[in-house]
């Protein structure tokens, strides 16, 4: 069972805010989705921890040259906020 | 006229019987009196591309696509145009470049007209979840015409373009291609490169052709095919000549199922016509071979545990920083962050998300992650041994017939919807839905053919040879 | 009471490369912000990371240089957290499987073990601003990073402030001669994290890490360090427990502050970055970096104390900067008297080159400066003068041949008319040679010495005239 300590921690990790309400409701159906997820849990699997992933050649990867990229203007042309052709956001404080 | 696909249109433009701008805009005004809500946006510029395509080809360009209009999803980045994936996130988001595929269709000629909606962040399965809307089912609008790629397949099954392009990464070409009457490929990861497409789950994620026949599928994905130096995950393995395998019968074609999919079918529809499709295919000659792949009812929540991951780290970077919807109340960072990502992200998107960090996260990761990447790699090996017994499986697109709008309330019961199709990206293996027939409530019905990696080509060979043969044609 | 001191490094250094990590913008800093960009390294929608050769090679290369095992197949993995600065919300880094695992330095008399090297992308720069906001360029964004983690669980460890510094400037020194990074410390190519944690002297138990982050500057590493030990022994002495926590060094203050304890540490979850393919690395393409690699300091030390005949002191100094140690090997490979060599570089070399924190470059071609060697040791001119040539020629294009030749201090003056002008100032100088003779005083030598140098315009060697004089005086 997912508690919803957890809940807010997942939160926390995903920048996403629920209210109390939303939070409740979330949890009921995260305990279903989780449980949904949970039935790869009865599946054996040998050699458990041998997942498949592509590999490439060393010498089949990119050549060290150089490519023109984008403009400054380009770079920052949706930005929400910007400043002198930077991103803007509000000081942080360190 | 609407109802022509890539091949003809092309011809009759070469051939001086229409011109891209007439075509072109023929297709806009439908889509203008439309009430699928298929489309998010006509491009404004589409009758001038249109009129300069008209122009190339009146001094002798007769590129692939010379003068077809094509729409894409609203995934698909093209330089200068809106791409918003369906969310609010993105609702003033304009791409400064353009996506590898789009620029092969630009260069063969296509006109890429309008945007297509679909699932926010090509999450649903429905086009239940757009921050546009729903989208309709163009044989019923009060069924849904499926998902991701829903706006998509109700533009081709509604005559609203000559063919579209979608994404597939557990089903979302395939299902609503099914429930739209469409053709629809899935093709072999790394077919097809993903720069400038909008990420879903990396890993999983394909871009494919929804069009009206098998020919117009196999002529448009030639094209979008092929290695692409912006994307390591591209394949180098040469692209074959998917028209070269049209036109063939399927005598001596050996035609594998899957009894654990069998058994998954129990009580749904899609039961009859599978069974149907099986008598049709050794009526016509094919031979059925039984042929097994272990936990194939898992990869759908291997697949749950998978696409959520690669998600949640993939929609990280939409943070109100850099070109996303940014809350205006947010005070500081960490305000910027939570508020606009809760109010720039749907529900369904941020239950992805959640799930995404919580398979992710430390304490969980190897029961979950962990465990469904070994289940992909079996699954992946058995996949791949059981075609050595077979040249295609096959197995149902969907459940059945497409479902009500409204009708999945509970997320699992959504998330079911991708049952038959999820196993394809699981896999990385070609998969395509080509109509078959009409089913109970009258609404068309699609089957899935599945073949080896970069064998695209025995999937048009069946498919195209149902399309010719099936019942009433 | 005593403590065993235990300190752990993490060390950052920027790779030389054309390109960036993960696309193919410029790998080069100091531009106006956000003009070294592509939909890559600004993380845009749609865009993915495609590895460079050249980063992979440099990092095995780094390997080979410090004695490490390179991994057949390398995954690149993300490392996930919201930052502004870093463009996609993670870092595209290496957990599981490095490029390089387990290597050695050798300090001093220790052979310091280490536990991995990974590649990794650097993140943007924040510039914070006085009207309130943070502004974020994505220039360095990107930019290919090895990451060095030395191994503090195994003896020898690093046991002071000294010592960590040592490792760090030997560490910088071989990256520099291997040709695989810079390190300019003050362009902040190079940066160290450092961990510290204090044991009962003799104990096997380790005790907690205390960890500092991102601290600019060799110098004020050392500080940090000397800080942080004090700081612990005075709460374990005082009967304390000393928490895990990440500390930020305050060079200003002089002090470190809490950043984040335990509790509230980051979970990254790292997972293979699904955009990219696990490399695989032949044996054959290890070898062939490790048959293209320069020498190493060590060997290279070596080589000047044995088969140079150098002093260590002498080689030191020659290593410090690679540079010299390369101009210094042209050099003898041209003419082969290293100690003549080596005292040239060492003293007129070193003098104007060295600044405050590191050495300019040199301005003389191996070519002049061995004529000038060479024909000081066959007398062909005076030592005096072949400075003063020296400095003539520094910086600019001229030869030191014709430079010598225009101010006519080359030394072709015959025996005949050498012993015709003794001869004259022995004979012009009478009383001086009497006293001379009487007192044997050398500065009446020199004098003498002097007055035929000044008839022969400095064209004769001062050796061979003294020695005339030495035999006329007799």
């Amino acid at each position: 069972m997912i508690t919803l300590k957890e809940i807010k921690h997942l939160e926390d990790l995903s920048k996403l805010e629920f209210t109390e309400q939303e939070r409740q409701n979330f949890l009921t159906e995260f305990d279903g989705i989780v449980a949904f997820a949970s039935q790869i849990n009865n599946a054996k699997v040998s050699g458990e921890d041998k997942s498949f992933i592509q590999s490439i050649n060393m010498a089949n990867l990119r050549e060290d040259v150089a490519k023109p990229g984008l403009t400054q203007a380009e770079v920052i042309s949706n930005a929400p906020s910007k400043n002198k052709g930077c991103f803007s956001v509000p000081r942080i404080m360190e | 006229m609407l109802e022509l696909g890539i091949k003809e249109i092309r011809e009759k433009i070469l051939k001086h019987e229409l011109t891209s701008e007439q075509i072109t805009k023929a297709y806009i005004d439908e889509i203008k009196n439309s009430k699928l809500n298929a489309v998010v946006e006509v491009f404004a510029d589409a009758l001038t591309k249109a009129r300069e395509m008209d122009k190339k080809i009146a001094s002798g360009f007769s590129g692939k696509l010379a003068g077809v209009p094509i729409i894409i999803k609203d995934n698909i980045l093209v330089k200068g145009k809106h791409a918003s994936a369906g969310s609010r996130m993105l609702e003033n988001y304009i791409a400064e470049y353009t996506s590898t595929v789009a620029q092969k269709m630009l260069n063969e000629g296509a006109v890429l007209f309008a945007r297509a909606n679909m699932d926010e962040f090509a999450m649903g399965s429905g086009t239940e979840t757009s921050y546009y809307g729903k989208t309709f089912n163009p044989f019923d609008i009060t069924r849904s015409p499926g998902g991701s790629s829903g706006g998509s397949a109700a533009s081709v099954g509604g005559n609203l373009c000559a063919a579209a392009l979608g994404t597939d990464t557990g089903g979302s070409i395939r299902q609503p291609a099914s429930y739209c009457g469409a053709v629809g490929i899935k093709p072999t990861y790394g077919r097809v490169s993903r720069y400038g497409v909008i990420a879903f789950a990396s890993s999983l994620d394909q871009v494919g052709p929804i069009t009206k026949s098998v020919e117009d599928n196999a002529i448009l994905l030639e094209v979008l095919s092929g290695r692409d130096e912006n994307d390591e995950t591209s394949d180098i393995t040469p692209v074959a000549n998917y028209t070269a395998f049209l036109n063939k019968d399927i005598r001596g074609m050996k035609i594998g199922v899957i009894s654990s999919v069998e058994k998954m079918m129990k009580g749904l529809d899609c039961e009859a016509y599978y069974n149907k499709m099986k008598q049709f295919l050794t009526k016509h000659g094919a031979q059925l071979v039984p042929v097994e792949v272990e936990n194939m009812e898992l990869a759908l929540p291997v697949y749950y545990i998978i696409a959520p991951a690669e998600a949640a780290s993939n929609l990280a970077r939409y943070d109100g920083v850099k070109y996303t919807f940014r809350d205006k109340d947010a005070r500081n960072l960490e305000e910027i962050y939570r508020k606009s990502r809760t109010q720039g992200f749907g529900k369904e998107v941020k239950r992805r998300i959640m799930l995404g960090n919580y398979v992710l996260s430390s304490g969980y990761f190897d029961a979950y992650y962990n465990k469904a990447r070994s289940l992909q790699a079996k699954l992946r090996a058995d996949m791949l041994k059981a075609f050595n017994n077979c040249d295609v499986i096959l197995m149902p697109s969907t459940k059945g017939e497409a479902f009500k709008i409204g009708a999945k309330v509970n997320p699992v019961d959504a998330y079911m919807e991708d049952m038959f199709t999820v196993s394809a990206n699981i896999t990385g293996v070609p998969a395509i839905s080509v109509p078959f027939c009409m089913g109970k409530n009258n609404m068309p019905v699609g089957m899935q053919f599945l073949a080896p990696h970069f064998e695209e080509g025995r999937l048009y060979r069946v498919a195209d040879f149902v399309e010719k043969h099936k019942e009433g044609k | 009471m005593e403590y065993d001191v235990v300190i752990g490094l993490e060390v950052h250094a920027e790779l030389k490369t054309n390109t960036k990590c993960f696309c193919a913008c410029v790998n080069s800093a100091g531009q106006e912000p956000n003009t070294n960009c592509c939909p890559v390294c600004v993380g845009l929608p749609g865009a993915l990371p495609v590895l460079n050769k050249k980063a992979v090679e440099q990092t095995i290369r780094a390997g080979l240089a410090l004695g490490f095992n390179i991994n057949r197949t390398a995954v690149f993995e993300r490392k996930n957290y919201f930052y502004p600065d870093l463009a996609k919300a993670y870092q595209i880094s290496q957990l599981v499987k490095p490029i390089c695992v387990r290597g050695y330095l050798q300090v001093g008399n220790k052979k310091l073990p280490i536990n991995r090297i990974h590649l990794e992308e650097d993140a943007g720069k924040l510039v914070h601003s006085n009207d309130g906001s943070t502004l974020v360029d994505y220039n360095r964004g990107g930019v290919p990073l090895i990451e060095l983690v030395t191994e503090a669980l195994e003896e020898p460890h690093i046991e002071s402030a000294d010592e960590a510094i040592a490792f760090l400037e030997k560490l910088r020194q071989v990256y520099i001669y291997a040709g695989v990074a810079d390190c300019i410390i003050e362009k902040g190519q190079m940066r160290a994290d450092v961990n510290v944690s204090l044991k009962p002297k003799g104990s096997k138990t380790y005790g907690t890490k205390v960890e500092m982050k991102n601290i600019m500057g060799f110098k004020s590493v050392h500080r940090a360090i000397e800080y942080e030990i004090a700081r612990q022994k005075d709460i374990l002495d005082d009967g304390g427990v000393i928490e895990q926590e990440t500390r930020k060094w305050d060079d200003d203050k002089g002090m470190s502050f809490t950043l984040r304890t335990k509790e509230n540490s980051e979970d990254y979850r790292y997972f293979p970055d699904p955009d990219l393919l696990a490399v695989n690395i032949s044996e054959a393409e290890i070898e062939n970096i490790r048959k293209t690699m320069p020498p190493l300091p060590d060997q290279l030390k070596a080589k000047y104390m044995g088969e140079f005949g150098l002093s260590e002191y002498d080689a030191d100094v020659l290593l410090q900067f690679k540079n010299v140690s390369d101009f210094f090997n042209e050099c003898v490979a041209e003419y082969n008297q290293p100690k003549t060599v080596c005292n040239w570089i060492t003293t007129e070399i070193m003098a104007r080159i060295k600044t405050e924190t590191g050495a300019g470059p040199i301005l003389i071609s191996k070519q002049n400066l061995v004529w000038l060697m060479k024909n000081v040791d066959n007398k062909k001119i005076n030592r005096l003068n072949a400075k003063d040539v020296l400095s003539a020629v520094w910086g600019t294009e001229k030869s030191a041949e014709q430079e010598a030749k225009a101010r006519n201090l080359i030394i072709d003056i015959d025996t005949n008319a050498l012993d015709e002008i003794v001869n004259k100032v022995v004979l012009n100088n009478a009383g001086v040679v009497a006293q001379f003779k009487a007192e044997q005083d050398p500065k009446i030598l020199n004098f003498l010495v002097g007055q035929v140098m000044k008839e022969t315009r400095g064209k004769a060697n001062a050796g061979d005239v003294m020695a005339k004089i030495k035999e006329l005086t007799k």
